[in-house]
């Protein structure tokens, strides 16, 4: 670690020169003294570490040092070395803000540079801390994650922009495998609220009877089994962003809830009393059209209105084109990279294959499809050989595979449009601009 | 006949470890401490208690490091944690009179041991 200056602020030379000489026995630890307050204060453009401060200086205390200090930088830790043996001052004092007190005796120098030692690795840490979130951040430059050269996606990237460099709510529409998340991340590591957490709820994965306490917390006592206090995902989140996955599937009671602390910017903790501020960012995601949610009644009006804030809508992988390329050399090279392979080319049969499927699951089924390829391929080249689709909803394939009647053919497609969409026949209708009854039928019948 | 020294600087030596270093230490000692004595005495005659008290005060840590023990109860009985103004003048007096006698002698002893 570089230097690491310290001041030491003491109106009596010969202790000041003493408590320099010993702190200064460590070569990293560049000593400035000053006799006064106002010397240190005058001296705070320097941008000391760490300042020890005697309590009793000529010109002022102890405690109005140590304010101004606070009030130039609120981080710097200021330990406080003093004659007095007072145990209010002590306490007053590290109520500003004081990092430690010591009171001077024999153990002082050695009270001091164990604390500096401590202050010293604290720093190291925050610093570590920092270059990596700096490094998550790089990870989720949007174009790093998020890779493709289509109109489609470059309309998604310019909607990731505009939310980067507002506050607005996102809501985020896509299938399933789209990389909702990977959009979420990327709006929070590429916006100025980076350095503050990003919180990830999957509302789908959490019992709806265990949602409430974990996206606001509790209180010690609030029921059964509450034995100490626990804060909430949005207290964890405090001014970074919070995620909520699959807010599609949120009870209609939760809704509410979600809602009144929208709008009031304010939370309760179950069983609490006081109000605490929410400061994070909200970004929403789901794979459901939540318009037709609120018609349904399933999701409501206000919340969506509420959450709907820069819709960005990601397009399935099969409206992508030519990403799919761009895509699956990514994919092969990141694999054969992190299982130290030599790299492999997708033939142009490969290639031809990859374009012909429909990816029902999306970038994350490519992603499969393709280190599977890289691991069957034994040579330097994926041929389309290697490309096995494990989907049996591959619509092309079931065309090409065997000949069959039109009826046939028929029942195969409304089957494969069922599984696409949960077996939501109102939908399947519509996207095959057939008449609903004729599903029914063929579900009764047991032709599908 | 030999003065018993009125100081111990056993552990400031095993600090610091170079004698040119203890010597410097000392030189910045017998050069400000007389100062504070001087302040604080200047602080007894003008009946200005804070200037004897912060003088008294920002002597003490120093000599304590030099273990000056003749002087321990004293300093700290003037020290401004106290409220000096409720001490009796005379009493006062003898406290400040004794410390001026035994500083002036470690000033003394220092300057010898040390060639200063």
């Amino acid at each position: 670690m570089s230097s690491f200056k310290i001041f030491v602020v003491e109106d009596d030379p010969f202790y000041g020169e003493m408590l320099k000489y010993h702190i200064s026995l460590n070569p990293d630890y560049i000593v400035e003294k000053f006799e006064t307050g106002r010397e240190c204060l005058d001296n705070m453009y320097k941008n000391p570490a760490v300042i020890s401060l005697d309590y009793s200086l000529p010109d002022m205390s102890g405690l109005e040092v140590l304010k101004k200090v606070k009030e130039h930088n609120a981080d710097i830790p200021v330990i406080i070395v003093s004659g007095q043996e007072d145990v209010s001052t002590a306490v007053s004092l590290l109520k500003e803000g004081a990092y430690d007190y010591f009171v001077k005796d024999d153990e002082t120098k050695d009270r001091i540079w164990n604390a500096l030692k401590n202050i010293r690795e604290k720093l190291t840490l925050e610093k570590q801390i920092d270059d990596l979130k700096e490094e998550i951040g790089k990870k989720y430059v949007f174009n790093n994650i998020i890779k493709g050269n289509s109109k489609e996606i470059k309309k998604v990237f310019n909607m990731i922009e505009k939310a980067v460099s507002t506050n607005i709510t996102v809501s985020i529409y896509g299938e399933t495998g789209t990389g909702k998340d990977l959009v979420a991340k990327a709006i929070h590591y590429n916006s100025n609220r980076a350095k503050y957490p990003f919180i990830a709820i999957n509302v789908s994965a959490i019992p709806k009877e265990l949602i409430e306490s974990e996206m606001f917390g509790y209180e010690k006592g609030a029921f059964t089994g509450a034995n100490t206090r626990k804060i909430g995902k949005f207290e964890e989140a405090g001014k970074g962003t919070i995620f909520l996955d699959e807010i599609g599937e949120m009870d209609i009671n939760m809704q509410a809830k979600l809602l009144r602390v929208l709008q009031e910017k304010e939370l309760t903790r179950i069983g609490g009393h006081n109000e605490i501020k929410v400061n994070a960012r909200i970004i929403v995601a789901t794979h459901r059209d939540l318009a037709e949610e609120v018609q349904n009644e399933n999701f409501r009006q206000d919340l969506y209105y509420r959450l709907l804030g820069l819709p960005i809508h990601l397009p399935p992988l099969k409206d992508r084109g030519n990403d799919i390329l761009l895509l699956a050399k990514f994919f092969v090279d990141d694999f054969c990279k992190e299982n130290n392979m030599p790299l492999k080319t997708l033939t142009t049969h490969a290639q031809d294959k990859l374009l012909s499927y429909s990816y029902p699951g999306n970038v994350r089924e490519l992603k499969a499809i393709i280190e599977l390829a890289a691991v069957m391929s034994n040579g330097e080249t994926i041929d389309d050989t290697d490309i096995s689709f494990t989907s049996t909803k591959n619509v092309s394939d079931f065309l090409l595979d065997e000949e069959d009647t039109l009826q046939g053919y028929t029942r195969k497609i409304i089957r494969h449009y069922l599984d696409r969409y949960d077996n939501n026949i109102m939908k399947v209708a519509k996207k095959l601009d057939i008449g609903k009854s004729t599903i029914y039928r063929m579900l009764k019948n047991n032709e599908i | 006949m030999t003065t018993k020294k009125l100081y111990d600087i056993t552990s400031i030596k095993e600090m610091l470890g170079d004698d040119e270093e203890v010597k410097h230490m000392m030189s910045i000692f017998l050069e400000s401490t007389p100062i504070s004595l001087q302040d604080m005495n200047e602080g007894l005659r003008d009946n200005d208690a804070d200037k004897l008290a912060r003088n008294a005060h920002k002597m003490k840590a120093s000599l304590d490091m030099l273990k000056v023990n003749d002087l321990y109860d004293d300093v700290r009985k003037i020290d401004k944690d106290f409220k000096v103004e409720e001490i009796p003048q005379d009493q006062l007096e003898t406290i400040v009179g004794k410390m001026n006698t035994v500083l002036e002698k470690v000033f003394e002893q220092l300057r010898e041991e040390f060639n200063l």
